[in-house]
């Protein structure tokens, strides 16, 4: 490599018009909701992989502590660049508190912004009050004590959505019946817990049109997905996180949908313009895992060398079953069951997908205080380099306390891999 | 034409000069404050020792964790980049590679024209690291340079447990307090290294030849217990320290001769 960059935790480069349109996006949701709270109607804090249809059909609007610890790790107080991120800020209230730096960003962020006492002081105004919290059980096992912790600190309900973990290593993929009674009799049961502390009743219509909104929102999501196989990458990671927003917390509204719709033209636009990120693509990158929020610059680190970051696994929908015309718990029951949570499912498709997008090279965020992405990441570095050949390096982290962040480390790791994979493309053209 | 390569290391600075075929002169200083001086102090070193002026080198490529801060470099190449490049100059046979220096600690996997092909390196604690063994000297007031011999002489390998730089120091207090030899605290210190760099070595997949570099290659109560743990003996060049500086070195002579 013949020049010397920096890697500074900064905001990255977006090229798609939408992407960059997207902090509008999630201001006018946080706006909303708190126009939505001011009304007296009920504010609900939940987390990923919780069925977003639910809250929507029973009048709830959705905060994400998660997805607020990531726009902490990006925002300053009061915009001062001398000033530390507010994710810093929070999540050493959280420490001082006793909380081990060893935990996940998330939950510290989250803890600290809640116990600073004022909600209001905090990027986008912070997140109205919650009138209820829902967790779930899947994925993620910190969520569980995480969530019960901070409705005890904010004296709220909180309903759990115990949904089975499904380790089927491709066999099995349709749930079983006995599973979907009992994860229907779950949902039966947030719905009753529900209208307990609002009053509000479960109107079975009003859900199913949710439904349609996100089978509409995930077909569009995986026609994206399908164009950013082309060569050059037309929509790369800054891009496909800073767009995932919408279909990972809006879900089940007319505004996702339309969201998506405006992305996939744009990124259609570009396909059929044989337009890249970058001109003169020379390698592509996969991210494995959660970025690292208070630094998505690095996902423009490689571009002047002509490498792109074209496919992140994270976030992104997958297929769902056909609708089977049953009522609408049964069918979101079904749906949720069908996505497998084993390490091998999870291998098999990063190795299609690597194939897919023409991936030369692996960045692994190792997240060392988060369990549920650190533990596939060794295996995911194992596969790759056996099965396809495709190196990788990994990056330890946290999600969102750049504490953690070693700048002089990360750039030698990352040049170091450049120089790797370039070598690696010169030994293929030789043997060619 | 003269070429040369600096290493600005975490604890020490090198430098090493090339003609056509082989090594002129080269410098190790320690690291200072500030990369710029050292690594003008570097430079001026092999130019003394050389007898030549500062505008001889046609190329200089530099590396290290102070890479950036080399004023008269042409180049930026990193120090896995150049440790491949290094080693394989020295031991063309060399397939893996375990770099241990002052603050970090590699293991590369290398192909036979000395382009690195896996990499492994340390996280960011100092233990199994040059600088840990550095503060264990210093609290057992061994000199460095004696400390892997005296490893040698311990009747057992007292088991240390911590691998916190820190909590170490807390282990080594109580047995010293409790009377165990300082030779036997060495060759716990040294074993506990070797127990966290053959972690690396495993991770990048060990393939023969084998070779150490970097300032603890010259430690042998290390360089004998990773070699017992690896089961390869393990090459050394005279000066293990050398061989990032002169694979930038290398990489310079390759940069002048393709124009």
């Amino acid at each position: 490599m013949s020049q010397e960059k920096e890697v500074k935790t900064k905001g990255s480069k977006k090229s798609l018009q939408t992407a960059r349109n997207t902090f509008k996006f999630i201001v006018e949701d946080y706006l909303q909701g708190h126009a939505h709270k001011q009304e007296g109607k009920p504010v609900v804090w939940s987390c990923a992989l919780a069925e977003k249809e639910l809250f929507y059909a029973m009048g709830l609007h959705p905060y994400y502590p998660e997805n607020y610890a990531a726009v902490c790790a990006t925002q300053r107080k009061n915009r001062d660049p001398s000033a530390e991120k507010e994710a810093v800020r929070f999540a050493k209230i959280a420490e001082q508190a006793g909380y081990s730096a060893d935990l996940c960003g998330y939950q510290r962020v989250a803890t600290g912004y809640i116990m600073n006492d004022d909600l209001t002081d905090a990027p986008l105004g912070g997140m109205p009050a919650p009138d209820l919290m829902v967790t779930t059980s899947s994925v993620c096992d910190v969520r569980l004590k995480w969530f019960e912790d901070m409705a005890q600190r904010l004296n709220v309900p909180l309903f759990t959505l115990d949904r089975p973990e499904r380790v089927f290593n491709d066999i099995r993929r349709h749930p079983m019946p006995h599973e979907v009674k009992y994860y229907k009799s779950i949902l039966e049961d947030y719905m009753s817990f529900v209208t307990d502390v609002t009053g509000i009743r479960y109107d079975e219509d009003r859900l199913r049109e949710c439904m349609e909104w996100s089978y509409k929102t995930n077909e569009v999501r995986l026609e994206i997905l399908d164009l950013r196989k082309a060569v050059p990458s037309p929509m790369g990671c800054a891009d496909g996180f800073a767009t995932m927003y919408p279909g990972m917390y809006c879900s089940g509204t007319e505004k996702a949908y339309n969201y998506y719709k405006e992305l996939r033209d744009e990124v259609k636009a570009k396909v059929l313009a044989g337009e890249g990120i970058i001109q003169n693509e020379k390698f592509r990158l996969m991210w494995y895992g959660i970025p690292l929020w208070f630094n998505m610059g690095i996902f423009n680190y490689f571009e002047d060398i002509g490498g792109v970051f074209a496919y992140e696994p994270a976030y992104n929908p997958s297929p769902w079953p056909q609708s089977t015309g049953d009522d609408p718990l049964t069918e979101l029951a079904i749906r949720s069951l069908y996505t497998g949570t084993s390490m091998s499912s999870g291998m098999s498709s990063i190795l299609e997908q690597c194939r897919e997008y023409h991936i030369n090279g692996a960045v692994l965020a190792f997240l060392l205080t988060c369990r549920p992405v650190y533990l596939p990441a060794l295996e995911t570095k194992r596969i790759l380099e056996k099965e396809l050949g495709i190196p990788s390096v990994m990056i330890e982290c946290d999600l969102v306390d750049e504490r953690s962040y070693s700048e002089a480390q990360v750039k030698t790791r990352m040049d170091a891999f450049a120089e790797q994979i370039l070598g690696q493309l010169e030994a293929k053209k030789e043997v060619a | 034409m003269f070429v040369a390569g600096i290493d600005i290391g975490s604890a020490a600075t090198k430098a090493v000069l090339l003609n056509q075929t082989e090594i002129v002169a080269s410098h190790i200083i320690e690291t200072g404050p500030r990369s710029r001086a050292t690594a003008e102090e570097a430079m001026k070193g092999i130019l003394e020792k050389s007898g030549l002026n500062s505008g001889d080198p046609g190329y200089i490529v530099a590396t290290g964790y102070g890479r950036i801060n080399v004023p008269s470099a042409n180049e930026i190449i990193t120090e896995i980049a150049c440790h491949a490049k290094g080693v394989n100059a020295v031991f063309p046979k060399a397939r893996t590679i375990l770099d241990m220096g002052g603050q970090d600690c590699k293991a590369i996997r290398i192909d036979h024209k000395g382009r690195h092909v896996a990499f492994v390196m340390n996280d960011k604690c100092a233990a199994g690291t040059g600088r840990f063994l550095d503060i264990m000297a210093q609290m057992l007031k061994v000199p460095l340079s004696e400390i892997g011999p005296l490893s040698m002489e311990a009747r057992e390998d007292i088991k240390i447990s911590s691998v916190c730089g820190v909590f170490a120091r807390s282990e080594v207090a109580r047995h010293l307090r409790r009377g165990v030899s300082k030779a036997d605290i060495l060759g716990g210190l040294h074993a506990s290294v070797a127990d966290r760099v053959y972690g690396i070595l495993k991770r990048v997949g060990i393939e023969e030849d084998f070779v150490i570099s970097g300032g603890i290659g010259k430690n042998i109560g290390v360089v004998r217990r990773v070699e017992a743990k690896v089961g390869l003996p393990a090459y050394i060049s005279d000066e293990p320290q050398l061989i990032g500086a002169l694979g930038a070195a290398c990489f310079a002579r390759e940069r002048v001769s393709q124009g």
